[in-house]
This record gives C-alpha cells, sequence and structure tokens, in this order.
C-alpha cells in the first residue's frame, strides 16, 4: 500500500506538508544510497575477528564473537555502573538530573536492576491491530539511519505505544483535541520533552519519531550497558531503578518482531 | 379532576428521555472510568501526575470528560432512536404479558440498544484500523482475504464486548427504574 504519493499530491494538501513530504523523499534517496554504501563494505565486517584455525572441519570461517543485532543489546543490565548519583535521589529529582543527561546524550551513569517478576506478557488491552508500525515504516527507517538508532528499537517503543495507547479510539481524540500530555505514535509527552520541539511541532509524525530516537539515543548514551528492557523501562519512567513489565514487555516484543513491514 | 393534555405531556417527555438519559450516564460513566483505569495502569513517563507528583485531577477530569461526553452523545442518540422506531418508552416497556413474551418484550429495547452501539463501536474500530494502521495490499487476493478475516475479527471482537457492555448496563438501569416506579 502506498503511503506517499509524492508527485500526486493533491492542490489542496498544505504547504507544509508537501515540504515534509519533499523532505522524506529526498532523505529516502540519501538513505537507499548509504544502504547500498553498507552493502558494498560488508555489514558488520571486522578484520579482527579471529578465524577457525586451518586442519578443523569449519577452517578459515569467521569464529563466534564478532558483531551483529545481537550484539547491540544484552538481554539485562548486569554490570552496576561506578555511580549512579541519581539512586540517592527522590523520584522526582531523579527524573529531572537523568532527563538532562539524556538530553545531552551522555553524562550520566544510569543503574536500573534487573526484575525477573517483571511480566513480558502482553496485558489484556494491548491491542495488535492498531500498530502504526507498519505505516510509517519509512519514516523510522529514514530517522534510525539520521540518529544512528536501532530501526527495530523505535518499531518495538511505537508497537507498544500505539497498541497500549489507543484506549478504544479515545487515545486519538484525546490527542486530536490537544489534551493528551503524550503524543503518538512514540506517546512523546510533550511538555516534558519541550526541548525537543514544541507540542504542534511534536504532533507532526516524522517529528514525533525523531523526538522518541533522540530519547532513545540519549537514554542508551547515559547506559554502561544496554539492554532494550532497561533502556524501554527508561523510557515509559525516567526514575526507574529496576525493569519495569513495560520493558519487560518491549523486550519480548523486540525479540517477537510482530509488525508487517512492506 | 381529569388531566389536561398540558398535564400529560412533560411526564410523557419524562418517561420517554428517563431510561435513555440514565442509559447514556451510566455507559459514558462506565467509558470514562475503563479510560482512566488503562491510563493509569500506563501511565506513560508519569502522565497521570503533576509536577509535584499527586494525582493530576484536572488532566484526570479532562481525559474522563473524553470519554463520557462521546459515548454519552452516542448512547443517548441511539436510544432515542431505537425508542422512535419501537414506539415504546419505559411506559410500554413491559406490557402485562407472562412467560417468555413478557422477557421478550422487556428486553427488545436494550437488545436494539446493544445491536446499534455495539455495531457502530465495531464499525469505528474498524475505520480506525484501515485508516491508521497498515491494513496491507489490497490488490494481493490472498492479502485481502487475510485483511478480510482480520476486519471481520475486530469487528465482531469489539461489537460483541460492546453489545454486552450495554445489555447488561441497560438491563440494569431497566430494572432499577422499573423497582423505582413500584
Amino acid at each position: 500500500m502506498a503511503h506517499f504519493e509524492f508527485f500526486d499530491a493533491p492542490p489542496e494538501v498544505p504547504a507544509e506538508q508537501v515540504r515534509l513530504r519533499a523532505e522524506i523523499a529526498a532523505q529516502s534517496f540519501w538513505l537507499a544510497g548509504a544502504k547500498l554504501a553498507l552493502l558494498a563494505v560488508k555489514t558488520n565486517f571486522n578484520p579482527a575477528q579471529p578465524r577457525v584455525p586451518a586442519g578443523n572441519p569449519a577452517g578459515g570461517q569467521w569464529a563466534p564473537g564478532g558483531g551483529g543485532r545481537a550484539g547491540r543489546f544484552s538481554n539485562h543490565q548486569t554490570k552496576r555502573p561506578k555511580s549512579d548519583p541519581t539512586l540517592s535521589m527522590t523520584s522526582k529529582e531523579r527524573d529531572s538530573a537523568r532527563r538532562a543527561d539524556v538530553l545531552k546524550g551522555e553524562g550520566g551513569d544510569f543503574f536500573v536492576a534487573p526484575n525477573p517478576s517483571a511480566n513480558p506478557n502482553a496485558p489484556g488491552y494491548e491491542d495488535p491491530s492498531k500498530s502504526q508500525v507498519g505505516i510509517y515504516n519509512k519514516e523510522i527507517e529514514l530517522v534510525a539511519a539520521r540518529e544512528n538508532v536501532d530501526p527495530d528499537l523505535i518499531r518495538t517503543i511505537m508497537y507498544i505505544e500505539t497498541t497500549h495507547g489507543q484506549y478504544f479510539g479515545i487515545g486519538p481524540l484525546a490527542d486530536a483535541l490537544g489534551i493528551s500530555k503524550t503524543i503518538l505514535p512514540m506517546n512523546i509527552y510533550a511538555s516534558l520533552w519541550g526541548k525537543l520541539g514544541s507540542r504542534s511541532y511534536l504532533e507532526i509524525p516524522i517529528n514525533n519519531i525523531t523526538a522518541g530516537a533522540k530519547i532513545l539515543k540519549g537514554i542508551i548514551g547515559n547506559l554502561a550497558e544496554p539492554s532494550v528492557a532497561v533502556v524501554a523501562t527508561l523510557y515509559n519512567a525516567l526514575d526507574a531503578t529496576s525493569v519495569s513489565d513495560y520493558g519487560a514487555r518491549a523486550a519480548a516484543v523486540y525479540k517477537a518482531r510482530p509488525w508487517k513491514t512492506p | 379532576m381529569e388531566n389536561t393534555v398540558n398535564d400529560v405531556k412533560p411526564c410523557k417527555a419524562l418517561t420517554f428521555f428517563l431510561t435513555p438519559v440514565l442509559n447514556a450516564t451510566v455507559l459514558g460513566s462506565l467509558a470514562g472510568i475503563l479510560h482512566l483505569y488503562l491510563r493509569f495502569l500506563n501511565n506513560s513517563q508519569g502522565e497521570m501526575y503533576d509536577d509535584a507528583g499527586g494525582v493530576d485531577i484536572p488532566y484526570t477530569a479532562l481525559l474522563f470528560l473524553t470519554a463520557f461526553v462521546p459515548v454519552w452523545l452516542l448512547t443517548f442518540g441511539v436510544g432515542v432512536t431505537t425508542r422512535k422506531i419501537l414506539k415504546s418508552s419505559i411506559v410500554d416497556a413491559a406490557p402485562a404479558r407472562t412467560g417468555l413474551k413478557a422477557v421478550a418484550s422487556y428486553c427488545r429495547l436494550p437488545i436494539l440498544d446493544a445491536v446499534f452501539l455495539g455495531s457502530l463501536f465495531g464499525l469505528l474500530n474498524v475505520y480506525e484500523v484501515l485508516h491508521a494502521g497498515n491494513p496491507g495490499d489490497f490488490s494481493d487476493p490472498a492479502e485481502l482475504l487475510q485483511i478480510a478475516g482480520g476486519t471481520a475479527v475486530t469487528f465482531l471482537s469489539y461489537s460483541v464486548c460492546a453489545a454486552l457492555c450495554v445489555f447488561v448496563a441497560e438491563m440494569i438501569v431497566l430494572g432499577l427504574v422499573s423497582l423505582a416506579r413500584r
């Protein structure tokens, strides 16, 4: 299903929308070039990666321990960082301090304890049919390449936010009326993340996705050993000190990748 | 002294609108409470709390109204329409019949409301999925079949749940009103 018809925009489409579409088209072109370049240099190629010695049946092949997607996130944050000064703060202070570090992209040393009792199962109100991951696939790829964030991590957060945050149609209605504090598809808390853009700016999907990616990038930059569960837990609640159900669910979604992409 | 037309009219209007108003208020409140319950469960980035860390009461009230008002209007509109169609109200909702006929006559308005409101709710959700989601490629027959199946499941799951809620809530309201009239 084509979602962007760059050259057939009807005359009544607002100029801002046409400009955004043109920007997406240009960035898509750039993205295609970048993908081609990545293919040319072989993804995850590491010349220092050891090979299996000659004489073995698999002699000459790459030995395990190289790069790859799985290497980006561990399953749990196990190493406790040297010091997370925010742990001794009150919840509100911790939230503010960590938010400042997330916006800087570094400087913090967040610690979120593993939580084996966190529930990774889908809650009863999760409605997969409301996922908006498919419709924003192009924007996700574009933003992920631009911000250097794993596109599947963005998809995971968007999947959870859009399948949990519909409230049987009331969620989008509250967004449209300007009542919601948080704005879908990445469910950005407009006033708390004001430095990433105004409310009207964040209401434009690509800006919303960019803001979400920047937050994720900022969280990862402040973790010694980022895992999907920990990053998602902090995305949902920056003052968290242990992995939440949200984080555990995100790890399960990231693994299962239940979205449909064109 | 006999009642004049002027004496009777307000009473008729009251009885005609009584159950639609009560049904709408009960279902609107249920929708508002369910909305708030789910919001508090999610509480994404602490959105339900204010700067001081307490529950954000004005925001909570607004979210309640966001669910209450549309459901109230929809239920009231459907309730009035079904009563117009059946030319019925609480006055003749349960005429003097016995056995299954009495039950059927007692339940016909809640059933009609449940079917109408359930179908509306199902259609709204199907529209939302097709409009905001990514249904897939309509030109591929296999995928079209899959989309049709998914759409039917979405419609049925939402409409049946909504219809059951409407029916139960309306029967409770009807029962309470009938008790109050005795």
